[in-house]
């Protein structure tokens, strides 16, 4: 696999959720490099200074939906409104799934809609192949064609 | 005279002569022709030829010279008789006719003399027979306004200019009694009104003008309301001689007034009358209090005094239009902020109805007004207490979301975690630890359901309607698809009495309802009896759904009302679930305006009923 040095953004307000995450993730993908921001605004800050310092940025955003400060919807339109962000591919995880937040954040641009917990199939199933399409065709490579 | 006597007795004696002479005459002449008749005679039968001419001319002729005889001597005699007699007649014809002129002169004089005192005398006559005639008019008069006065329903007296009661009509004797005549007319009333009464007395001398007071007096234990007019009565000198009093008995029309008068003030409303002119007429004790002035300082005064100085000009329109075209109804037709002023000049929101009654020809309005700024505090405590309920139930939303949702992030971690532990390939974990994270991981789901079912709820009731055409055929075949795994581990045996209605609902929820209930009757059924679930088409007045039926446990009667409560199970132990789903067909039924009966007996079954109003 060349996803070694992918890297993945997870934003969570709740360290437990995240620590869970991270773990299902790494167990996953081994050696895989995690990213982590609290809440919306600082994942959005975050995003900025690393387009600031032509920073390499993370090849997947893993979104919770409910946080403080700045929800994951908003911050899902912020990113997918953004020319220079708009290609990363956003899962978004939710705790308590229902069909219209999931029409909402499809409709917004996210590629995934999950219910929490990450389970391990589904990352296998759904998320490896997301990894793996932009790491070998890496649509800012090629300037930035819309999704 | 002598000289006409002897003329008389010479006319009768030559009269005499005449007639002889005349016999004479004649006899001579009758004598003659009798000889001529004999001679025609005898010579006719000799010989008629030779003889007769001369015989015939002698006889003539001498007849002739007789005739010619008599009759110039009766000339003659007629001629002197003549003579004779007219003389002394015309002389006496000339003194007759003068003696009679002389006496026509004097007659005629005497009547025009007569003719002149007929006149004075038929002038006299005249003037008597008018003067008959006045007096027997003037006694007519009086005598009819005598009866006039007598027949009076009203009492009249003449006092002389001492106060004492000089005459009283019947009316009077009936009303002040049969003595009153020669009494003091102040004695006649309450010792209470006599100096008013003097007052007035007095007053009308002064003014040499009649005047009016209203005055109650007792007879026989009960009241009279009188209404007095005095006025002056004059000599031909127009001196005044004494006074005429004419007293109205008004009892019944006070007692008629009074009536009113009780009925407007026993009612509930504030009631204002008015003329007009936009005067207050009459006035009840609760405007009094609503305004806060006293009849007295009302009466009389415009309406305007209890509109606020904005609206008075246009009030005073509204006043006049009305009058114009008065009918029953409310003022300003619905208008919000209709308002009075009271006399310390606040103002307070009134609703007022209007209504016209005419009396004596004259039309009055009746003004009932309700303060209604108690309704407006209610109406506006509602509409808080409205909004109040209205944030309750959207923070209840809210708090329930957030509560569903912030109880199942500590869900997910707890799952997580645990199925971390358990898949742990690291950690040497016993069978009964196995056991135990297994029994966290089962708590956690029945948990999860449970706030799934509870979101779910409260969607249901936050969510506006998407109300359709449904036909309930389709939606039950897909709810059949839905649990056609259950159905076929159940062995259950399902019979649609089709087809069934078309109704109004939103799809979605109509295929939860009926998922709910078939689920309940697959679940809730006789241990070793396969389900036998009966669907058919129902009917009421203006509703129209469908009936499940099925052969289950059934639901005993004194629980019927609870299984619709939410999380109520009955059989915790027959079948999984969170004890919401009857609770959420409960809710959508009642969105839908709808009904859902339950009909069940212990051992036999359950049916359910699901009601949908059918489109008008």
């Amino acid at each position: 696999m060349s996803t070694t040095k992918a890297t993945v953004l997870i934003v969570e307000d709740n360290p437990d959720h995240a620590e869970l995450i991270e773990a299902t993730i790494l167990d996953c993908e081994p050696g895989i490099k995690i990213l982590s921001q609290r809440n919306g605004e600082d994942a959005l800050q975050y995003l900025a200074s690393l387009k600031q310092r032509n920073a390499p940025l993370p090849d997947l955003v893993f979104m919770d939906i409910k946080m403080p400060r700045m929800n994951g919807i908003e911050t899902l339109i912020a990113i997918k409104q953004d020319p220079q962000l708009h290609y990363i591919p956003v899962v978004m995880l939710s705790t308590s799934t229902n069909e219209s937040e999931m029409r909402i954040c499809l409709k917004a641009g996210a590629e995934i809609y999950l219910a929490k917990p990450l389970q391990a199939n589904a990352f296998e199933e759904l998320i490896r192949p997301l990894l793996e399409r932009w790491r070998n065709a890496p649509p800012h490579k090629k300037g930035n064609q819309s999704l | 005279m002598p000289v006409r006597y002897f003329c008389y007795i010479a006319g009768a004696l030559l009269l005499f002569v005449l007639i002889a002479a005349t016999g004479t005459t004649l006899s001579g002449i009758l004598n003659n022709l009798d000889l001529l008749a004999d001679r025609i005679d005898t010579q006719a039968i000799q010989s008629i030829e030779n003889t007769s001419g001369t015989v015939s001319t002698e006889l003539i002729t001498k007849i002739k010279s007789a005739i010619s005889n008599w009759m110039l001597f009766s000339t003659l005699l007629i001629c002197l008789l003549l003579l004779l007699f007219a003389t002394p007649f015309t002389l006496q014809h000339y003194r007759t006719l003068n003696e009679i002129r002389n006496t026509n002169l004097r007659l005629n004089n005497q009547a025009a003399t007569l003719r002149a005192t007929h006149r004075t005398i038929d002038n006299m006559l005249e003037d008597i027979i008018h003067e008959k005639k006045q007096t027997s008019r003037t006694s007519e008069i009086n005598a009819r306004l005598a009866a006039i006065i007598n027949s009076a329903e009203d009492a009249i007296f003449s006092l002389n200019m001492a106060g004492y009661v000089t005459t009283a009509n019947e009316a009077a004797l009936r009303i002040f009694g049969e003595n009153c005549e020669g009494k003091l007319f102040l004695n006649l009333f309450p010792s209470s009104a006599s100096t008013k009464l003097k007052t007035l007395l007095m007053t009308t001398a002064e003014q040499n003008a009649g005047s009016t007071l209203d005055i109650s007096i007792e007879k026989k234990k009960q009241r009279i309301d009188l209404s007095l007019t005095i006025s002056p009565i004059h000599s031909d000198q127009q001196e005044i001689i004494g006074f005429s009093v004419i007293a109205k008995d008004i009892s019944n029309t006070k007692l008629e007034e009074e009536r009113f008068r009780m009925a407007v003030e026993a009612a509930p409303n504030a009631m204002i009358m008015v003329n007009q002119m936009g005067n207050i007429v009459l006035i009840n004790s609760e405007a009094e209090a609503m305004f806060g002035y006293t009849k007295e300082e009302l009466i009389g005064q415009s309406i305007h005094q209890l509109v606020p100085p904005s609206m008075r000009s246009i009030h005073n329109l509204y006043v006049q239009n009305y009058f114009e075209a008065p009918d029953r109804r409310n003022m300003a037709r619905g208008s919000s902020d209709l308002h009075g002023q009271r006399k310390d000049g606040d103002l307070f929101p009134i609703e007022v109805g209007l209504t016209p009654i005419t009396v004596d020809k004259e039309t009055y309005v009746i003004s009932s007004i309700i303060d209604i700024s108690e309704r407006l505090q209610q109406q506006r405590a509602l509409k808080n207490l409205n909004a109040e309920l209205r944030r309750k139930n959207q923070e209840m939303e809210q708090f329930i979301y957030t509560v569903s949702h912030d109880l199942k992030a500590p869900l997910v971690t707890i799952a997580g975690f645990a199925n971390r532990l358990k898949n742990a390939n690291d950690l040497p974990l016993q069978e009964n630890h196995h056991h135990k994270l297994d029994r966290i991981l089962a708590n956690v789901r029945s948990m999860e359901s449970l706030l799934q079912d509870l979101l779910h709820l409260s969607r249901i009731i936050k969510r506006d309607l998407e109300k359709a055409l449904v036909d309930c055929n389709v939606t039950l075949q897909s709810v059949l698809d839905s649990l056609e795994g259950d159905i076929k581990k159940m062995g259950a045996q399902i019979l649609v009495e089709g087809p069934l209605p078309q109704i109004y609902a939103q799809e979605s929820l109509l295929f939860q309802c009926l998922q709910n209930i078939i689920s309940n009757a697959l679940k809730y059924s006789k241990p070793g009896v396969a389900p036998a679930i009966t669907i058919c088409t129902a009917q009421e007045a203006g509703h129209s759904g469908v009936r499940i039926s099925d052969n289950g446990i059934g639901i005993a009667e004194h629980h019927q009302e609870r299984i619709f409560h939410v999380f109520e199970r009955l059989n915790p132990d027959a079948a999984e679930g969170t004890g919401v789903g009857l609770s959420i067909v409960k809710t959508i039924m009642e969105k839908h305006s709808g009904k859902i009966v339950l009909d069940s007996v212990v051992g036999q079954g359950t049916n359910f009923t699901i009601l949908f109003p059918e489109l008008k």
